[in-house]
């Protein structure tokens, strides 16, 4: 009977998630052909999509509730004969589960080892005040290409040729995911 | 069975976690590499350990009150559904906010679908990303900008430290 919840919840849980966000990727889509956030300053841009976010994701938590609650007897019954008696599902959910947490920890991680602001802030914390053009010259501009061409050939992303930088395949893939996703949700050139 | 391979998993985890003391005392260069592979190895911990039995599990499990697990198995749903909306948001910052992204985008629309370094400043530039970073700050209230000259306010300065301790003890350079 535990087995059955704790599946029936993952299951529902994973198909409300997967149609929200189909939702949220369509309704930025369609607002995208009446009004242009591209060029809004980055911070803005990101509270405008939470609100949608938030409100799509509450409609989400709600139908999700509901499902929980809702009696369904054929989604019982596959879990209960496909599902629950089978170790091969079992040692999957759990991977996938580690794995989820693992996903999880490392976005967090690159996020502060990635973030600007963050360096921003501790140089700005380190003086008295510094104009935009101090900032600039003590993060250095040039070692932050540099230091990103450099990142960018150790990951195999890009290849050098004499003076020239280029895409590689991997790179040029990943250019091809990039441009539509930021198409389908008019993100602008960013950067 | 299902619960068992759960708290397993959640344990193997805490095994995955044990990589901060190898990137703190050890600190090798390719970091996502290094946390890839260890990965890997727990992956391989956790399809032994999930082999292995574990009795009093079964029998702490068999005998937790049903309304807990009522509560427990609805909480995570909603953990599920969290996961999904940081992944999500988290690849729209990286594909939307990532200068390798704009870089490696750059580099393909150009003519001869290549650039020298000098070519690429041209046509992307990262300092008017700074400007965008420091007014995000401000509005942020991470930073106030008096006159021309910007400071970091209390808040600004909580964040840093975190984030700063982060990076110290995974000897992180600065981005």
């Amino acid at each position: 009977m535990k087995d059955l919840l704790l599946l029936k919840a993952l299951i529902l849980a994973s198909i409300c998630a997967v149609f929200s966000l189909i939702f949220q990727i369509l309704f930025h889509y369609l607002r995208g052909l009446f009004c242009d956030y591209s060029n809004l300053q980055p911070v803005l841009k990101l509270k405008v999509k939470l609100k949608s976010l938030v409100g799509i994701g509450s409609i989400c938590l709600i139908c999700y509730i509901y499902l929980f609650f809702l009696s369904l007897p054929s989604l019982d019954e596959f879990i209960r004969i496909h599902l629950i008696k089978s170790l091969w599902v079992t040692f999957i959910l759990g991977a996938i589960f580690y794995t989820a947490l693992v996903i999880f920890y490392i976005t967090i991680y690159y996020f502060i080892d990635r973030s600007v602001s963050a360096t921003l802030l501790e140089i700005i914390a380190s003086s008295h005040g510094l104009t935009e053009k101090e900032v600039k010259e003590i993060y250095g501009i040039g070692r932050k290409y540099i230091r990103e061409l450099k990142g960018m050939q150790e990951g195999g992303f890009i290849v050098k040729k004499g003076e020239f930088y280029s895409n590689s395949l991997k790179g040029k893939f990943y250019v091809r995911l990039a441009k539509g996703f930021k198409n389908l949700l008019r993100l602008g050139p960013g950067g | 069975m299902i619960i068992k391979a759960i708290l397993v998993a959640f344990f193997s985890f805490f095994i995955f976690l044990s990589h901060i003391l190898w990137m703190h005392f050890f600190s090798p260069r390719r970091k996502f590499f290094f946390m890839l592979q260890y990965f890997c190895v727990v992956l391989v911990i956790y399809s032994g350990l999930f082999l292995f039995q574990f009795k009093s599990i079964k029998e702490e499990v068999d005998n937790a009150p049903s309304i807990f697990w009522f509560f427990l198995f609805l909480s995570s749903g909603f953990l599920v559904i969290l996961f999904f909306y940081h992944c999500y948001l988290y690849l729209e910052q990286i594909i939307d906010r990532s200068p390798a992204t704009r870089i490696m985008i750059e580099l393909e629309k150009s003519p001869s679908k290549r650039l020298t370094l000098e070519e690429l400043i041209t046509r992307y530039s990262i300092e008017r990303k700074i400007e965008l970073e420091l007014m995000d700050l401000v509005s942020l209230g991470f930073l106030r900008k008096d006159k021309d000259k910007f400071f970091i306010t209390r808040r600004g300065l909580g964040y840093m430290r975190i984030t700063r301790a982060f990076r110290d003890f995974f000897h992180l350079e600065r981005n």
